[in-house]
């Protein structure tokens, strides 16, 4: 079978999977609703109950599930691809945690009363600060030192939210911690489709655009700075990156909380679907980190009687199984 | 001669009114509903600290008077070293508080633990038992009946056709029944949601279900200081647009957190709201 076919063929299924995934969870909810009347009613803008549950309790909902799973994924991967690690993700180094920081301090203090663009902001500039602070520390270290720093950045963030919510006025502040912790959906509206949007599709646009060189990359630095791409300054492909992974997910989980594994998991599972070439990993893991994402959410909204399941959890019981299978494969290897 | 009498007879009444005056027990309390109480009961001078509580402005209806009074912290410590008479407490309460309120007893106060009150008819006795433990039982009795009063003028009789009302709280959750404002709704003409119909057993529900089946009347109860999401669902656009006009209701939380003379402004609003529903079905 040809690469390239096999490559398009891939895209297509999951393609298909996320509009399949993307209806269903328009479908599916606590409650039952006639949808084809619901759809009816929303195209004449008439404001009946079941137009309201499905434009604007699912719809944003599900909608916000794509691009957060999506921006996860892909971001996964280019930093897999950029990093030549295969345990590297917005999650793990502590970018999304440093997003949630941002965010917090954002939401909760006020600052989000003065401007809609705060709260994205917030989580853009932790992020950046966590990923500056994460690449200052690792310096030409391996991977061990990124995993170890990582590790330290991502808990000193999830401290400092939790300190964060302590202190702020709010008498439901600190049982929000779960929430900016591992990340949920619940009653989201339009507002935070809108709030999210241009950062992701800028964040994206930023990540595919240094595809070609990840696969200079898996040749070490210098053959791919003898290809002609540049690496460092102002355009490289290190600030493509950084920027676009931390703007795209700075802007998610400013709306959704750090929702963790997914940008480990869904390049994992592909990656030997598609051959070991980062470049064609990127498109896949967009589209597969938004199926499971999409998915999980669904998941979390029917099994869950009583208070909801944070969609995290979910997340990280499937994400950390897949690590200790690595474990054990590692092992196997070695001996 | 006649002088000395005269003298005599000024410096009797002057330490009779001494005396009256510091017969007046020093009022302790730890909990907010009687922080409240004291306050509309007692001379300024007979409070020795309320609690901390009884100066924010989105728990207490009498917070700008409280701003005139000493505030206590509850801790054991804080609470013998300033030698009350009478410690007024809650049933229901915070460890600290309870430490707090055992040490008093120890230490020779008068201690009154005050249940919460579940129903209108509990407050007038609640606020004669607090005028009577802090020696003002005229201002009490006024009160009271004043209260007795204006309920009767206020309150609606029960129908099972009555519309429903659910009281929707940050973070989804519903009144049940057996409670101050289901007592409230109850007066008011309007029955409790979450207590009619096949979900009678939630004390909490999603948006969605709550659209889906709506009550006639959505009352949101709005608490607490500050931004959380708890509290900025009950702004979520889906549930403006569900509960418009005459549907929805805002109502400070304050005015029910406790049994208070003011909660019945709770239940005129409740009744406005209930015939605004009867004009515009």
């Amino acid at each position: 079978m040809k690469p390239v076919s096999a490559n398009f063929l891939l895209n297509g299924v999951l393609a298909v999977a996320v509009a399949g995934l993307f209806c269903a969870s328009l479908m599916w909810g606590e409650t039952s609703l006639p949808f084809m009347d619901a759809l009816g009613d929303m195209a004449a803008g008439r404001h009946t109950a079941n137009a309201i549950i499905l434009g604007e309790l699912r719809l944003p909902r599900s909608l916000l599930a794509i691009m957060v799973g999506g921006t996860l994924g892909l971001s996964g991967a280019a930093l897999q691809g950029y990093l030549r690690n295969p345990l590297a993700d917005p999650g793990v180094l502590g970018v999304s945690g440093g997003a949630a920081l941002g965010a917090v301090l954002v939401f909760y203090t006020g600052l989000m009363q003065l401007s809609i663009v705060a709260l994205p902001l917030g989580g853009l500039v932790g992020a950046l600060a966590a990923a500056a602070i994460l690449m200052g520390l690792v310096g030409q270290g391996g991977t061990l030192v990124l995993l170890l720093a990582g590790a330290a950045l991502s808990s000193f963030t999830a401290a400092l939210t939790a300190l964060a919510l302590n202190l702020v006025p709010s008498p439901y502040a600190s049982f929000e911690i779960m929430h900016w912790l591992m990340g949920s959906l619940t009653d989201r509206t339009f507002t935070h489709v809108w709030i999210s949007l241009p950062g992701v599709i800028v964040g994206i646009a930023l990540m595919f655009s240094a595809a070609r060189a990840l696969d200079a990359l898996t040749l070490g630095e210098d053959v791919a700075e003898s290809l002609g791409f540049r690496l460092r300054g102002p355009w490289g492909i290190q600030t493509r990156i950084v920027l676009g992974a931390a703007l795209a997910v700075g802007s998610c989980v400013a709306v959704s909380g750090a929702i963790g594994f997914v940008g480990l998991v869904v390049p994992h599972l592909l990656r030997s679907l598609t051959g070991h070439q980062p470049s064609r990993l990127l498109l896949p893991s967009l589209l597969g980190g938004s199926c499971l994402l999409v998915l999980a959410d669904m998941v979390v909204r029917v099994v869950a009687v009583g208070p909801e399941l944070q969609l995290g959890v979910l997340t990280a019981l499937v994400g950390a199984p897949i690590f200790f299978a690595r474990v054990i494969m590692l092992k196997r290897n070695a001996s | 001669m006649k002088r000395a009498a005269w003298v005599l007879l000024a410096g009797i009444v002057a330490c009779a009114g001494t005396a009256q005056a510091r017969a007046l027990p020093r009022v302790a309390s730890l909990n907010l509903c009687a922080d409240q109480l004291v306050l509309m009961l007692a001379q300024p001078e007979q409070i020795v600290g309320l609690s901390p509580l009884s100066r924010d402005c989105w728990d207490s209806v009498l917070c700008e008077q409280a701003r005139h009074v000493p505030v206590i912290r509850q801790s054991a410590e804080n609470i013998v070293a300033a030698h009350p008479d009478v410690v007024l407490g809650s049933t229901y309460t915070a460890a600290s508080a309870a430490v707090a309120m055992q040490a008093a007893r120890e230490s020779g106060a008068r201690v009154l633990a005050l249940p919460p009150a579940t129903g209108l008819a509990d407050i007038p006795a609640q606020i004669m038992q607090v005028a009577n433990a802090i020696g003002a039982p005229e201002r009490g009795r006024a009160l009271a009946e004043a209260f007795a009063t204006r309920l009767a003028a206020l309150s609606i009789p029960r129908h099972p056709d009555d519309p429903t009302a659910a009281i929707y709280a940050a973070n989804g959750f519903v009144t049940y029944a057996g409670s101050l404002p289901d007592d409230v709704l109850a007066h008011a003409g309007l029955r409790n949601y979450a207590t009619v119909g096949r979900h009678a057993q939630s004390s909490r529900f999603s948006m969605e279900v709550l659209i889906a089946r709506p009550p006639d009347l959505l009352v949101l109860d709005r608490s607490g200081a500050g931004n959380s999401m708890a509290q900025s669902m009950l702004d979520h656009p889906a549930l403006r647009r569900a509960f418009a006009g005459s549907h929805h209701l805002d109502l400070p939380a304050r005015l029910w957190l406790c049994g208070l003379p003011q909660t019945l402004d709770s239940l005129a609003l409740l009744r406005d709201a209930r015939r605004n529903l009867e004009k515009s079905p």
